[in-house]
């Protein structure tokens, strides 16, 4: 059925009762929603399973009338999965299994008693926190890109549209010109989410103005960055948001054709954007002649197979053609000769979602929001040695300090926080005393880190920065794609010289060495991947160069290079219960029953086995 | 040093090592069954026509037999008018696609840097001794492949690790062995 634009109203109108509920209208009328998060997290956590136990109770209950339970996607607060929350009232219960659920609807709906047992605590003392608004968490974030979060089944095109959806799609394309598009979103000073933060208004209009007839867009979803699912979550959870995005770019640019190039490790994200793809095509949304206003437009999606590098436009070009994903040297852009030799404008998802709410809200309200130079929100995902995994959007020019300690909750286990890292392989290491730093384009970059894609892994003092720098190079130096030899043999050089100083047989000439080394590479290598490679090496090595030179001292200051450790067992506290000795992967410790244990050095491999199961913490590393 | 300059694709290369003859030692050579032959062709026609044909044509074939044979590569080669070399640069380069078959249960342990600094890389080395393989190998009984992963982004549940397609969070060292003895015992793949 192909829709008019006054058919988007009739949807709207139709849902608006429910929309309202679930933004918390409707309190005791006894109708209830309850939010069951199904992304890739809360899935491995069996959420699958709590929705079909859901299900089953109420219609013990003979309560289907008043209860729905709806899919979402992702709700962020992975560490807790799987999450749900109860409509209109915003009660957030967390960790549910299947077996806890008979007693929370009988408690909850029945009784009309919210269990604290389920809900959030903030710390280990404290009580139950029942609302969602409450919990630090979810406090302190500003919902932009992310505001259908918890609200909508992502799957559901109709619920899509009552929030808004494809409005800003209509206006573009009925009342805006082209260029009235792109001064908007020039005006709204957007900039690349995908890592390198290029202006989005600039880029559309270059696009734009390059000759020729056919041109296409894509959508880069092929998020390579380890530690960073945000473009995965976006999908996950409002998919129509990014094809909206796309329709208007779409309008801006002049194209006909588009693709969404999304990473082969997402096949629920793909499943997700498919399904959407097919409603939206149902309705007249993407195709043919779209409102009957003679713009065509279609969206198709390529699946990536694995290749970091193709993050990177011009390799991406490559995939997207079936070609090797080497890429090529820039002039000419993307902009001017991209995929099929036409133009081609490529933008991060993230960057996509965010396109119908400046249209929708307006330039003048984007840019209130955020820093100076960096205007709007950032989704991050923040994830590492912290207390609440998950991912977050907050505006930009928020301090690190209140990210990890007001959202994030701090580390855990009372460690000491000792660094936070920032946009990937390409980034750098940030140390605890730069805390209060603003995070945006410009202070991340001035402090040796990339804002990158969003990924935040936090270390704390267990990490072990030379391993850190040498995971990265690793990384890299694995995924470079070969072409310059800077990068190729910059890297694996750069690792063995890592390697060698965390076997303990480094050199004080090492790091200057390591330094020039890392220079070369960045002056002589031709994509993003290989001039940003080394930041990891440079910003470890400029915050952290005494742990390095521990490191040439024969020391691992964190305890994790395995050729600089050695574990003991204390006399003091061993009492021979032989549980190491039982559990050693290479039955390297010795000692009979209820005598102290030994551990042979020779054969110990050094995994860490034996303190991790010692119950009286006579397992000592030095 | 190659003795034969004038290509000809009938005639054998002859190689010379070290003023040596060499002969390349002989590859156990995949064979096609008539019913895998008739399923590559029916895979190729979907595609052919299709412009950048070559990496979906490819990731369907790898789903279909588990891996890459040399003979499917040939054929996608001949059928596409592309160089083996071409094809085989491709098969090489994305690590979505293997040349050797891999097991029933692939097991991916992710290494992404969230992973990482929760202690993936203990994960791993626990499961190469439980197992008797190395990272990229699959055990004799062709059950278990095990493989690292570059980030499954799933970091909010680090570390993860992937056996088939059921992702599980928060592994330790205990449970991956736990995971792996169900399997084993033909229980589940999932807890």
């Amino acid at each position: 059925m192909k829709l008019t634009i006054e058919d988007l109203d009739k949807i709207s109108d139709k849902l608006k009762k429910t929309m309202l509920l679930r933004e918390g209208d409707g309190i005791g009328s006894g109708i209830f929603h309850l939010m069951l998060c199904a992304g890739t997290g809360c899935i491995s956590n069996k959420s699958s399973r709590v929705k079909e136990a859901l299900d089953r109770e109420i219609k013990k209950h003979g309560l289907e009338e008043k209860i729905h339970v709806v899919i979402t996607g992702c709700n962020g607060f992975c560490a807790v999965g799987p999450v749900m929350t109860v409509l209109p009232d915003g009660i957030f219960y967390e960790n549910l299994t299947e077996a806890d659920i008979p007693f929370l609807v009988e408690e909850h709906f029945i009784n009309k008693r919210p269990v604290k047992k389920f809900m959030h605590r903030q710390n280990s003392l404290g009580d139950g926190i029942p609302y969602l608004k409450d919990i630090n968490f979810f406090a302190n974030q500003t919902l932009i890109v992310l505001r259908n979060r918890g609200l909508i089944d992502p799957e559901k095109i109709d619920e899509y549209i009552a929030r808004d959806g494809y409005k800003a799609f209509a206006k573009a394309l009925t009342k805006m010109k082209s260029e009235e598009i792109i001064n908007e979103i020039k005006k709204s000073s957007l900039r690349g989410r995908g890592g390198a933060g290029f202006p989005t208004g600039l880029k559309w209009e270059s696009c734009r103005n390059s000759p020729g007839d056919v041109k296409y867009i894509i959508c880069n979803a092929d998020e390579g960055d380890p530690g960073a699912y945000m473009d995965r979550s976006i999908i996950e959870l409002d998919p129509h948001a990014v094809l909206e995005g796309m329709l208007i770019g779409a309008i801006a640019i002049g194209a006909k054709e588009g693709y969404v190039y999304i990473r082969t490790e997402y096949p629920l994200a793909r499943e997700r954007l498919s399904t959407a793809i097919e409603q939206a095509r149902e309705y007249g949304l993407i195709g043919e002649n779209i409102f009957n206003t003679g713009f065509s437009f279609d969206i198709s999606i390529k699946q990536g197979a694995g290749a970091f590098v193709c993050g990177e436009e011009t390799s991406l070009i490559a995939s997207i053609e079936g070609r090797y994903p080497e890429p090529r040297m820039r002039p000419p852009f993307p902009v001017q000769k991209g995929v099929w030799g036409m133009p081609t404008c490529i933008n991060n998802v993230e960057t996509w979602a965010t396109v119908p709410k400046i249209i929708n809200y307006g330039a003048e309200w984007f840019y209130k929001i955020g820093s100076e130079k960096s205007k709007g929100t950032k989704i991050f995902s923040l994830v590492g040695k912290i207390t609440n995994t998950g991912l977050i959007e907050v505006p930009m020019g928020i301090t690190l300090k209140e990210i990890i300690y007001d959202i994030g909750g701090g580390i855990p286990d009372n460690k000491k926080f000792k660094a936070v890292q920032t946009g990937g392989p390409s980034g750098g290491c940030i140390p605890s005393e730069l805390i209060n730093l603003p995070v945006d384009y410009e202070r991340l970059a001035e402090a040796g880190a990339i804002m990158g894609s969003g990924g935040m892994i936090v270390m704390d003092e267990d990490t072990c920065m030379v391993d850190v720098a040498k995971y990265f190079i690793e990384f890299t130096a694995d995924e470079s794609c070969g072409k310059c030899t800077s990068c190729r043999d910059g890297a694996s050089a750069l690792l063995g010289i890592l390697e060698k100083i965390t076997r303990g047989e480094g050199e004080e000439s090492d790091l200057e060495f390591m330094e020039e080394l890392s220079h070369a590479i960045k002056d002589a290598s031709m994509c993003g991947l290989g001039q940003t490679l080394p930041n990891p090496v440079l910003s470890t090595l400029h915050y952290f160069k005494d742990e390095y030179k521990e490191h040439i001292n024969k020391k691992c200051p964190a305890k994790v290079c395995k050729a600089l450790i050695k574990y003991h067992i204390l006399e003091s506290k061993c009492t021979g219960c032989t549980l190491c000795a039982i559990k050693c992967p290479v039955k390297a410790i010795s000692g009979d029953k209820k005598q102290l244990h030994k551990i042979d050095q020779n054969t110990c491999i050094k995994c860490g086995m034996c303190k991790e199961v010692c119950k009286f913490k006579a397992v000592s590393v030095d | 040093m190659v003795e034969n300059h004038n290509y000809n694709p009938h005639q054998k290369w002859k190689f010379r090592v070290s003023g040596q003859k060499y002969n390349i030692p002989a590859k156990k050579q995949a064979v096609l069954s008539n019913e895998d032959t008739l399923k590559t062709s029916e895979i190729i026609n979907i595609y052919i026509n299709t412009k950048g044909a070559l990496i979906p044509l490819l990731q369907t074939t790898n789903a279909h037999f588990n891996y890459l044979p040399e003979p499917v590569l040939k054929n996608i080669s001949l059928n596409l008018k592309m160089p083996l070399s071409n094809v085989y640069g491709v098969a090489t380069f994305y690590n979505a696609f293997s040349l050797v078959p891999k097991g029933k249960y692939v097991i991916n342990i992710c290494t992404g840097t969230a992973c990482h600094v929760k202690g993936s890389f203990n994960l791993l080395s626990t499961l190469e001794t439980t197992l008797g393989i190395k990272m990229g190998e699959t055990t004799e009984d062709m059950l278990f492949t095990l493989l690292g992963v570059r980030c499954l982004g799933c970091c909010g549940i680090a570390p993860v690790m992937k056996i088939n397609e059921d992702i599980h969070g928060f592994v330790d060292r205990k449970k991956s062995v736990e995971l792996i003895e169900k399997i084993k015992s033909g229980i589940t793949t999932s807890i």
